[in-house]
Order: C-alpha cells, then sequence, then structure tokens
C-alpha cells in the first residue's frame, strides 16, 4: 500500500471529473462546415501532399492510421507450427482485417459526436476491428528467407530480445525485466505473428476473439493479453493515473483531390503573406507537428532532414520488399508498471524537493493527471484544459508560444487558457520531464535543429492491461498491471530505439537534467540507478537517485504490418 | 573586474611548466583574432575579459559525435555504409573530412582487419603549433606517449622546420588533434556569439524581425553542432539571459553510453575507456581498447548485436561539447 500522502492524491485523481469541450462542430469529414466567406486557403505545402485513394486507403491497416483507439483490445501472439497452413489461414483472415478506409469514417463520426455532445464514448456507435503483425522469423516462415531478408532494417531482423539491453533492458537474468523471464518475446518465446483485435464493448471482442482462435490452422498460441482502457472517468488514463496519448504527431497526405480533404484536418488559420511564422503550416491542431506520412508508411514521401515543411524522397532503391510498401513497422512492449512504488516515490521526493507528490509526480511525466500540459498550467491541474483540444498541446519549451489563429470553428469558444512562456532552464517543465524528453518540440538537440526530430516521431497506440488500482476499493498492490505499448514508424532504430536509448535512457539528451523517470531505462553492468534534477522554489535543483523501477519490461515484439494486399500475396 | 583575466588551456593542461610563454600564446590566440574577444562585445553576448556577469548557471552543450550528415542525411537508408564513410581520408589522404562535429577519432585494427583500439580528440591543431613554437621536445614526448613510441619530430614537421597539423601521426597513421579546418575552438565560439547576436537581427533576412523561436530560426548546416549550438544560445538570450564562454574554454569528450554493449560470451562490456588527455568533466582525448587479459578485442564487441566493423559505431554512442556561462541580463 502506498504512503498516505501518495494514497489521498490517487484518491483524487479517481474521482476528478474531466471536462470536456461540448457544442463544438468540426463536421464528420475532418473539415469545418464551409463558411461563406469563411473557406481555408490551402498552403503550398499541403497542395502537393500524397492523395490516398480508396483503394490506398483499403490497403493500409487502421491501428497505423488513423489508429483503433478503443477500450477493449486483446493481443494474440501466434507461433506458426505448419507453414503451408498458416499461409492458407493468412490469407483467408485477410477479408477480416480492417483498413484505413474503413475506420477512418468511423473514427471521424467518432470525433464529431464527442466534440458536439461534449461526452467521451457516443452512444450507440460500435465496431468491432482486427490488424495483424508479423515478426521476421514470422515472414521468413511465410515468405522465404530471400524476402525477408529484403527488410532493410537491421533492428527489425535482429529482434527486440537482441535488442534489449541496448534499450537499457536489465542484463542481469534474475531482474524480472530480463528478456529470459519475459511472457512473450524473449529468446525462446518470440512470436511470429501478433493479432490484434479491438472492440468498443467487451462482449464484441469476447466474441470476435473467440473467433479467431477457434480458426487457427498451422498455428498455436505462444501467449494472449487482454487489454482495457482504465473504467470510467479514468478511460484513457494509464496505471499511475496520467491521461495517455494527448499529443500525437498528425500524418500528412489527403483523401481527394477536394480542398481541405486531409488525413489530418488542419485548423490553423492559412498563414498571411510575407509572415515568417511556420506554425499555420507544421500544426493540424495547434501544437500537433505533421510529418510526411513516410515516417510511418514505407515507400512513401517522407520528411525531410533539413526542412520542416518540405518532403524527401522514399528510399531509392527500397530498402523493403516490394509488396511491403504502405506497411509500418510496430514494435510492442509489454511494460508492467508498480503503481504503488510511483507514488511513493513522488511522495518521498516530493518531501525532498519541497512540493506536493502531485506536483512531483506531475514534473515527472510534464502532464498533470487530466493531461493538462505543465506548460500551461505551472502550479496546479487545469480539467477544462486538458478537454481541449485545440489548447492541451499548444505550447513550445523553449520560446513563449504566440497566440495562433484558428479557422472559422462553429461553437469553439477559443483557446482563452493562460498561455506557455518560455521555459530554457527547465524550471516549470523539467527537462526530465518524459514528455519533455521523448518529444522535445522546438528545443535544439543533440542532432542539431528541431527539425531532425521530426524524424524521430512514432505514432502511438497503447492500452492500459490489469486490474485497475486507481478508484479499486482494494487494490492488490502486487497485481501485474501495465501499459501494452504499441508502436508505429518508417523505421524502428531511428524512431522508437532512438527516443529509447538516447533521449529516455540518457540524462543530459535531448538536455541535461536527468533520465526519463518513466520510461527511462538504465544498466551500466549492472547498475540500474538513474535521477532527476528537480527545480525548487529557490531557482537551485535537488537531485533525486530512482533505484527502483516502476516500469518493467515483460515482452513484447518487433514486427512488420503489412499492406492488406500482401496477405493473400506474398504471406499468404 | 572580469570573469576571466587570462584564458587557461583546455582542460587547465599543463603540458609545459607554469610561467612558460607558451599560456600567454595560447591566451592571446583564444582572446585575439577570431577568437573569444575578436568581435565587439555586443550584449547579450559578454565578453569575459571585460565583463563580470551575474552568473545564473553553466550550460554544457552537448551534440552527437558521429556526423549528422553522413548519419542522417547521405546515408539515411545505409547506415552500415555510413560508418565506413566516416572513415574517408579524402582525395589527399590526409585528413577526415566526414567528421565534422568537432570530434575526430582514429581506428587501430590488427592485420586481419579488426578493430583493436578506437582513439578520440576534441584537440586542436592551434594548440600543438603553439606548443611546438615554444617547446618542440615536449610536442615529440606527448606524440610517443598518446600515438606511437616511434615518432620522430621530422615526421611532425613542415620543410620549413614549422609544425605540420597533417602529418601522419595524427592523420593516416593515429590521432593527436583535429585536421578537419571545420573543427575549429573560434568556429564553434563564433557560432555561440552569432546565436547571441540574432537575437537583435535576422540571420536570414536582416529585413526581417529577429527570429522568434527556433522553428522560425534559419538552417546553419548538415552538422548538428553547429545548429545546435547557435539555436541553444539565440534561445537562451531570447529568454533573457546573456551568454558567454565558461573557462577553461575548449571544447571537450562530453558522453559515452556503452549499455547494452556487449562481449563475445553475451556479458557486459567492462569499462574500457581510457582518459588520456584532459580529466573527467573536461576529456580532451578518449581511447577505447579491451585489456589483453580479456582475451578478445574491441572487434569482437557487439553494441546492441551488432560486431564493431568501425570506430565510428562507438562515436555515434559519444558526445562532444562547449560549456557555456548563462548569466542574468546586463542592463
Amino acid at each position: 500500500m502506498t504512503e498516505p500522502a501518495a494514497q489521498e492524491i490517487l484518491e483524487r485523481i479517481a474521482a476528478a471529473e474531466p471536462e470536456l469541450l461540448t457544442g463544438v462542430d468540426v463536421g464528420n469529414l475532418g473539415d469545418v462546415p464551409a463558411q461563406p466567406g469563411r473557406a481555408r486557403a490551402e498552403t503550398p505545402a499541403e497542395r502537393i501532399e500524397p492523395v490516398y485513394d480508396k483503394a490506398a486507403r483499403r490497403d493500409i491497416q487502421a491501428n497505423i492510421v488513423p489508429g483503433f483507439n478503443k477500450d477493449h483490445q486483446h493481443f494474440l501472439f501466434l507461433r506458426i507450427d505448419d507453414r503451408k497452413q498458416a499461409r492458407r489461414w493468412v490469407a483467408a483472415i485477410s477479408a477480416s482485417i480492417t483498413s484505413m478506409d474503413e475506420a477512418l469514417g468511423f473514427v471521424r463520426e467518432y470525433r464529431a459526436r464527442r466534440l458536439a455532445e461534449g461526452v467521451r464514448a457516443p452512444a450507440g456507435l460500435t465496431a468491432t476491428w482486427v490488424n495483424i503483425a508479423f515478426s521476421h522469423p514470422g515472414i521468413t516462415t511465410l515468405a522465404g528467407a530471400d524476402e525477408a531478408n529484403r527488410f532493410g532494417e537491421e533492428s527489425f531482423r535482429q529482434g527486440l530480445a537482441a535488442r534489449s539491453t541496448y534499450l537499457g533492458d536489465p542484463t542481469s537474468a534474475e531482474h524480472p525485466g530480463h528478456r529470459d523471464n519475459w511472457f512473450v518475446g524473449g529468446p525462446d518465446n518470440e512470436a511470429d505473428i501478433l493479432v490484434i483485435v479491438a472492440a468498443d464493448n467487451e462482449q464484441d471482442l469476447t466474441t470476435r476473439v473467440e473467433e479467431i482462435r477457434d480458426g487457427l490452422d498451422g498455428l498455436d498460441v505462444v501467449y494472449e493479453q487482454c487489454a482495457a482502457a482504465l473504467p470510467g472517468t479514468l478511460a484513457g488514463h494509464e496505471h499511475f493515473g496520467f491521461k495517455d496519448g494527448v499529443s500525437q504527431p498528425g500524418i500528412r497526405g489527403r483523401l481527394s483531390e477536394a480542398p481541405n480533404d486531409f488525413i489530418t484536418p488542419r485548423y490553423p488559420a492559412a498563414p498571411t503573406a510575407g509572415d515568417q511564422d511556420k506554425r499555420p503550416e507544421l500544426y493540424g491542431k495547434p501544437g500537433q507537428q505533421l510529418v510526411w506520412p513516410g515516417q510511418v508508411l514505407l515507400g512513401e514521401p517522407r520528411q525531410h532532414t533539413e526542412n520542416l515543411l518540405d518532403q524527401a524522397a522514399p528510399p531509392d532503391p527500397p530498402t523493403y520488399p516490394v509488396w511491403a510498401r504502405r506497411g509500418s513497422y510496430l514494435v510492442c512492449r509489454r511494460l508492467r508498471q508498480d503503481v504503488p512504488g510511483f507514488w511513493d516515490f513522488a511522495a518521498a521526493a516530493a518531501t525532498r524537493a519541497g512540493t506536493t507528490p502531485e506536483h512531483l509526480a506531475s514534473m515527472m511525466v510534464g502532464r498533470w493527471p487530466s493531461g493538462a500540459p505543465l506548460m500551461r498550467a505551472a502550479m496546479a491541474d487545469e480539467p477544462a484544459l486538458a478537454g481541449d483540444e485545440f489548447a492541451n498541446n499548444n505550447f513550445l519549451f523553449d520560446d513563449d508560444t504566440r497566440p495562433l489563429p484558428l479557422r472559422y470553428i462553429p461553437g469553439y469558444q477559443g483557446d482563452n487558457f493562460p498561455r506557455a512562456e518560455g521555459d530554457m532552464l527547465g524550471t516549470v517543465c523539467p527537462h526530465y520531464a518524459h514528455i519533455r524528453k521523448t518529444h522535445p518540440r522546438d528545443t535544439a538537440t543533440e542532432l542539431g535543429k528541431p527539425h531532425d526530430s521530426m524524424l524521430r516521431m512514432i505514432l502511438r497506440r497503447g492500452i492500459a492491461y490489469g486490474e485497475p488500482y486507481l478508484g479499486a476499493a482494494h487494490p492488490d498492490p502486487d497485481a501485474d498491471r501495465g501499459l501494452m505499448f504499441l508502436c508505429y514508424g518508417a523505421t524502428i532504430e531511428d524512431q522508437f530505439e532512438f527516443l529509447t536509448r538516447r533521449w529516455s535512457n540518457l540524462p543530459n539528451q535531448p538536455n541535461d537534467g536527468g533520465h526519463d523517470p518513466v520510461i527511462g531505462q538504465r544498466d551500466s553492468r549492472g547498475n540500474r540507478e538513474r535521477y532527476i534534477d528537480v527545480p525548487t522554489a529557490d531557482g537551485s535543483t535537488v537531485r533525486i537517485i530512482i533505484e527502483r523501477d516502476w516500469v518493467v519490461q515483460t515482452g513484447g515484439g518487433y514486427f512488420f504490418a503489412p499492406p492488406i494486399s500482401a496477405l493473400t500475396t506474398a504471406l499468404g | 573586474m572580469a570573469l576571466i583575466t587570462k584564458y587557461d588551456t583546455p582542460a587547465s593542461l599543463r603540458d609545459v611548466p607554469e610561467g612558460s610563454s607558451f599560456y600567454d600564446k595560447w591566451h592571446n590566440f583564444v582572446n585575439g583574432a577570431g577568437g573569444v574577444s575578436a568581435a565587439p562585445p555586443v550584449p547579450p553576448w559578454i565578453d569575459p575579459v571585460r565583463v563580470d556577469p551575474d552568473v545564473v548557471t553553466v550550460r554544457t552543450l552537448s551534440w552527437i559525435g558521429f556526423p549528422r550528415k553522413t548519419l542522417t542525411v547521405d546515408r539515411r537508408d545505409d547506415r552500415a555504409q555510413g560508418f565506413a564513410d566516416a572513415e574517408d581520408s579524402g582525395a589527399t589522404g590526409d585528413w577526415r573530412p566526414k567528421q565534422k562535429e568537432y570530434f575526430e577519432w582514429h581506428t587501430t585494427r590488427d592485420e586481419a582487419g579488426k578493430v583493436t583500439k578506437v582513439a578520440f580528440s576534441t584537440e586542436t591543431p592551434q594548440y600543438f603549433e603553439r606548443l611546438a613554437e615554444v617547446d618542440k621536445e615536449r610536442v615529440l614526448e606527448l606524440y610517443r606517449e598518446h600515438v606511437d613510441p616511434n615518432v620522430q619530430w621530422d615526421e611532425l614537421v613542415n620543410a620549413d622546420g614549422t609544425y605540420d597539423r597533417h602529418n601522419r601521426w595524427t592523420t593516416t597513421d593515429g590521432i593527436m588533434h583535429y585536421v578537419n579546418n571545420i573543427n575549429e575552438l573560434n568556429q564553434a565560439i563564433g557560432l555561440a556569439q552569432n546565436g547571441a547576436n540574432a537575437t537583435v537581427v535576422n540571420l536570414a533576412d536582416r529585413n526581417l524581425a529577429p527570429d522568434r523561436d527556433n522553428f522560425e530560426f534559419p538552417v546553419i548546416d548538415f552538422n548538428a553542432a553547429d545548429d545546435y549550438i547557435i539555436r541553444e544560445v539565440a534561445a537562451l538570450c531570447r529568454s533573457g539571459f546573456d551568454v558567454t564562454v565558461h573557462e577553461p574554454v575548449g571544447l571537450y569528450i562530453d558522453g559515452w553510453d556503452d549499455s547494452g554493449w556487449t562481449k563475445p560470451d553475451g556479458s557486459p562490456v567492462g569499462d574500457y575507456w581510457r582518459i588520456t588527455r584532459g580529466r573527467p568533466g573536461a576529456v580532451l582525448r578518449l581511447e577505447y581498447k579491451v585489456p589483453s587479459e580479456e582475451g578478445f578485442v574491441v572487434g569482437d564487441i557487439l553494441i546492441g548485436g551488432r560486431p564493431v566493423l568501425h570506430g565510428g559505431q562507438l562515436a555515434e554512442h559519444m558526445t562532444s561539447s562547449l560549456p557555456v556561462v548563462v548569466a542574468r541580463r546586463s542592463s
């Protein structure tokens, strides 16, 4: 059980009511309704974004774009027992794989109703979706070694277990996080195939999972994991109590040639001629950086290394098999969370730093439990800010965040929250804060300009698993609960592994101030000690050592989520 | 009063006895043309020889040791080739054109081509040129101590007897200091000064207002260091701080991360790093070599499961740095 001070905060977080936008009309196609005289002019960069027509959208798996984002998910980790039967099964299940085309319409309607009705989950709108991904050994078995070895991504070919200690995982086999102890994905229990099933209600999920399990042919279940959003008002929060997934990059690309018909809607007003402000072309929603689709989908135009807004050609020659175009690498990490351990640390550290446990923990994350960013709410949580998706991500770290004029959004009252002020020294949102470490925004980094940071962005698709601690009357402090971390990207090494090894795990990158205290790992010859330099009221910092692991890796794998067409050609 | 009365050598090295004229030469170099005090002391850049600032903190500006251009731009899709490219010695064979991050290294291999040692340096040729003017013997001693015991003086000098900064023992056959002309202490300090000055002028177009954030700030180069130094100082100055160099002024090896590196038996590597010039916190030369009693060499080590074929694979996990002083804005 946690210390009394921490326990009080957990109860407060569990009881907090979110404040959501309501009465806002964003239409059901991602665009705002056309208003006479209020049409938004497209920018030059937007006009040349690639069009993903219906055929392309039906080929891309939905959990990549737009993402499942469903409250109930189930993960089936499979091992191929018989190649021929498994190929037949892959071909058969291809018809059940949910595409970007199918999900996008649903997601847009869901979001429009959510903003209009002021609810988190609109009533009566449900779907059950399935996606699939393959490990390198899995592709080797199904398509042959020649095809599998056309993947130039060396980390994918090696697999997660081989890269584990490189990511800071424990080197001692005595540690529960050592790869030898993983539920799945260790040296002896790697999965060939990962099937992700997602539904809006638990019964639909159970039914679909049973159907898939019963239909397996030539495949064995290595491991399976059920996952669900935390209940009630905590939905969307991870087990420590913090709203998760608030900030995601927006993917550039159009659905048609029609004006403003984008995969990621654009809300800033068009830039004024001659203005050097790049933000109207950089953002979808305020603060949501737009990246070219090739950062996620193989073979598509990708982010330029030197220019914020420009595209770069995909690899030539391709660094993947021809059939893999528009697929994406998927990293899965099963992360066990020690909720009492996290909050006990926060309570003890708060005493040393002269602040409250809630503030100390929020400085570890960079946001308050509601999701409100410290950069805009320095000393107390602000649920209304957290609930305003046009404001909760609108901040820089280094410089003052200037107002960003938005296009006309019917029903939206505007972003009237205090603006973020530059925090170069990390006194408001410390340099070690999870959101500052993993997404440094405008900050220059050890790779130079912030343009380079856009090459590192990933699409996160995680969901909580295990019995909740928060809100439970008598939670078992030792229960297995945590996060199924999933992310998609066009490389593993330059995106997920870069973020983990360089920024989360090093105390001085992208800025000096400590390790990422949420997901940062460190194992130097068996020493797992980390630290954070906590800012205090008098302007100094106090160094607090982290000796305990409250996030422990317990499984996962490196996979590739192919285009759906490949399931009936190369793989099935 | 001033913050600095006389510039010290990098890492406060004492290669010759105190009182030697070498130390005046070094001060004059840093303080003179192209040095810290060359540009007019326009706030928010402070000339520490003339001003004693109200120091808030010391900030270590640090960046990746391996060249970003090679890793991210030229070989974005072929990292392994990038590591090989970084060992390029140029058309004349006597410099390291790819190693542009104020960080250079030399890889030593055995007869089978396996890597046995990698030596890293952030020292400048200007230092050795001035040292040679004062004490040739000492320069020779340093080469024999750090590079090869067989080095001869006539191998280190030009036909006119002056120190040859491109001599074989700091190019093809070893490393004592930088040989890429872009890796200059003055260049790094100049970038910091330009960053401070950018607070009052727009670097890209003087008809425009100064840049308001790092997204607006113009792109300087493909390198990590240049864009990082200038942006970080500019951002500090936009935030209301003054900035200047930190004594002892120098470019340093700031960090090295060998987590996830394994011996041939799969266990974590030991601490095989050796600081051979400078000191902890101000490292100028670092060597990586496996002690003979271990029974294997650097080329047998796996980094994240991949064999070390090039010194650049180590450099990717290292950072170099320029410490600066952050001060309250002077009135």
